[in-house]
């Protein structure tokens, strides 16, 4: 579960202009041939250094998204439902690992990735430092911030670099289910009795704006982001993401009798787009940097984990053993 | 900030008290495994990536959680990353094999030869050969499988590295019709939706 926004403000690396011409040209020609990357291919440092920190990000949102699901596993309303709301979650932290592993193929081993997560160095997809307080919230992340992580991963598998596509290939084949899974969840509370309405409503209320976020505020087309997309590493804008998820998600929820908390939120016949209000982007901000309802404690769960986990991992260590970037 | 964790489990495990020391010393990290996987049993092992394990046989049991919990599965393969041998990639349609002498003097030892046909397409099992050494194998190779499409790269490994399920583990994949929970077509809320319309309508 992953949405674009906070991933492409520039980072330290070569400047493009700066690479050895030839080998540059060769790489751009293999992209505009529609040729994917391996791992033992030349790349330019940019491409390396933004695929890394896009792929771990991405991981970290893996990990840390199962966590407010993860909240209602034991509280689901029925055997069905937990039994799926399981496999649900273990398809996430499944996700997580499959992406470490494409990123480990760009020189960066998982344990430095997981450091980076629990001091704070790398960020994860913000819409998780929101609370799931009822069964509802978490129907809605179910259907709705899956779809959302859907629309950018069936973009990115496109993307240039093999390893990378192949996990989102695979991930996206398991991610049909949890949106239907959710789907149907919210299905059911919608049309159920009063108060299951009323909760699901209130939960729609709740992650509205957050939902917003997730696609990331609009793009600046830089330079930096131009180049990014020649060599498909951005797939898709963030307000492109955004509209197309409105477009998809939108009639779906207004079907059911729900409402959204926004007067302006329509479709523009002429334009084709959507409109709605802009959401409060220095919240945005704000909850990244860390003071969101719930940033520490995402961490805090993370860290014991970790803590709790590593007379095992001491146990389990083989001393002899080398440690070697895996090959695909 | 929430005043209070909603979750029970982490209530009850304080999870605020954690003291994670910081970054893991270096190479405090399981080796990689290369995992291959055979979906259907008239199929072609090919590879589906990597876990991290202690030995062959965890490598195994984490494989099996990872890339056949979702979808069918025949058999697994896994091997430490080192010890596979790896060519270089060519540019398309020329085979690595042009540069490739063949033989077809056998060697004592068994390899597993992979091919990969495209790029960012998996490597695919292509068969097993007798030959001395990796070099040899691909020698050998070249000899012996149908290389009449161009062969992008190749893996090659000592059959005896690999940690193999076996015909019994087969029954661990017997599963899969007790959990349609994990299948989208288990979630048709489309006649629900139509009888909600219909009562409001009403």
């Amino acid at each position: 579960m992953y949405g674009g926004g906070n991933t492409f403000e520039k980072i330290k690396a070569k400047d493009p202009h700066e690479e050895d011409p030839i080998l540059l040209a060769a790489f751009e020609a293999r992209i505009e041939r529609g040729e994917k990357i391996e791992p033992t291919d030349w790349m330019p440092e940019l491409y390396r250094k933004q695929l890394i920190r896009m792929i771990e990000q991405h991981a970290h949102s893996e990990i840390i998204g199962a966590l407010p699901e993860g909240t209602w596993i034991t509280r689901a309303p029925g055997f069905k439902r937990k039994l799926a709301l399981m496999a649900k979650v273990q398809d996430e932290v499944g996700h997580a690992q499959l992406l470490y592993s494409a990123a480990e193929t760009l020189g960066k081993p998982r344990e430095a990735m997981i450091d980076d997560l629990l001091t704070g160095k790398s960020k994860y997809s913000n819409i998780f430092n929101y609370p799931a307080y009822t069964w509802a919230d978490s129907a809605f992340i179910s259907w709705l911030v899956d779809a959302g992580a859907i629309v950018n991963q069936v973009a990115n598998s496109k993307g240039s670099y093999g390893p990378y596509s192949r996990a989102l290939e695979r991930i996206c084949i398991e991610e049909a289910f949890h949106l239907k899974f959710g789907h149907h969840c919210v299905i059911h509370l919608a049309t159920g009795t009063p108060t299951q309405r009323n909760m699901m409503q209130e939960a729609l209320n709740r992650w509205w704006p957050p939902m917003q976020h997730f696609f990331g505020p609009p793009d600046k087309v830089s330079a930096h982001t131009k180049v990014l997309m020649k060599w498909k590493v951005k797939m898709l804008s963030n307000d492109d993401t955004r509209q197309q998820w409105l477009d998809m998600y939108v009639p779906k929820i207004w079907e059911l009798g729900l409402t959204l908390p926004d007067d302006k939120l329509r479709k523009n016949e002429d334009t084709g787009k959507w409109e709605y209000t802009e959401p409060d982007w220095d919240e945005f901000k704000r909850v990244i940097n860390g003071d969101g309802p719930c940033n520490a404690e995402r961490i805090a769960v993370r860290k014991t984990a970790e803590e709790r986990g590593r007379w095992v991992r001491k146990a389990i260590l083989n001393k002899e053993a080398n440690y070697v970037q895996p090959l695909a | 900030m929430i005043k209070e964790i909603l979750d029970p489990r982490f209530q009850r495990l304080d999870v605020f008290k954690a003291q994670h020391t910081a970054p893991t010393q270096a190479l405090d990290q399981l080796p990689t495994y290369e995992v291959f996987v055979l979906l259907k049993e008239d199929g072609q092992y090919q590879h589906e990536g990597i876990v991290h394990a202690p030995d062959n046989e965890m490598a195994f049991i984490f494989a099996k959680e990872q890339y056949s919990r979702r979808m069918t599965c025949a058999g697994i393969w896994t091997i430490e990353t080192p010890n596979i041998f790896v060519s270089d990639y060519s540019e398309n349609k020329i085979s690595i094999y042009d540069s490739v002498e063949a033989s077809s003097s056998h060697g004592s030892e068994n390899y597993k030869i992979f091919h990969m046909l495209k790029r960012g397409k998996q490597h695919k099992y292509a068969g097993t050969v007798k030959a001395n050494n990796a070099e040899h194998a691909l020698q050998v190779a070249k000899a012996t499988f149908d290389i009449s499409k161009p062969i992008l790269n190749v893996w090659v490994a000592k059959s005896s590295d690999f940690y193999e399920s076996t015909e019994e583990d087969k029954q661990i994949w017997n599963t899969l019709p007790e959990k349609t929970f994990r299948e989208a077509i288990d979630y048709k809320g489309q006649a629900k939706i139509e009888e909600f319309l219909k009562n409001k309508k009403q």
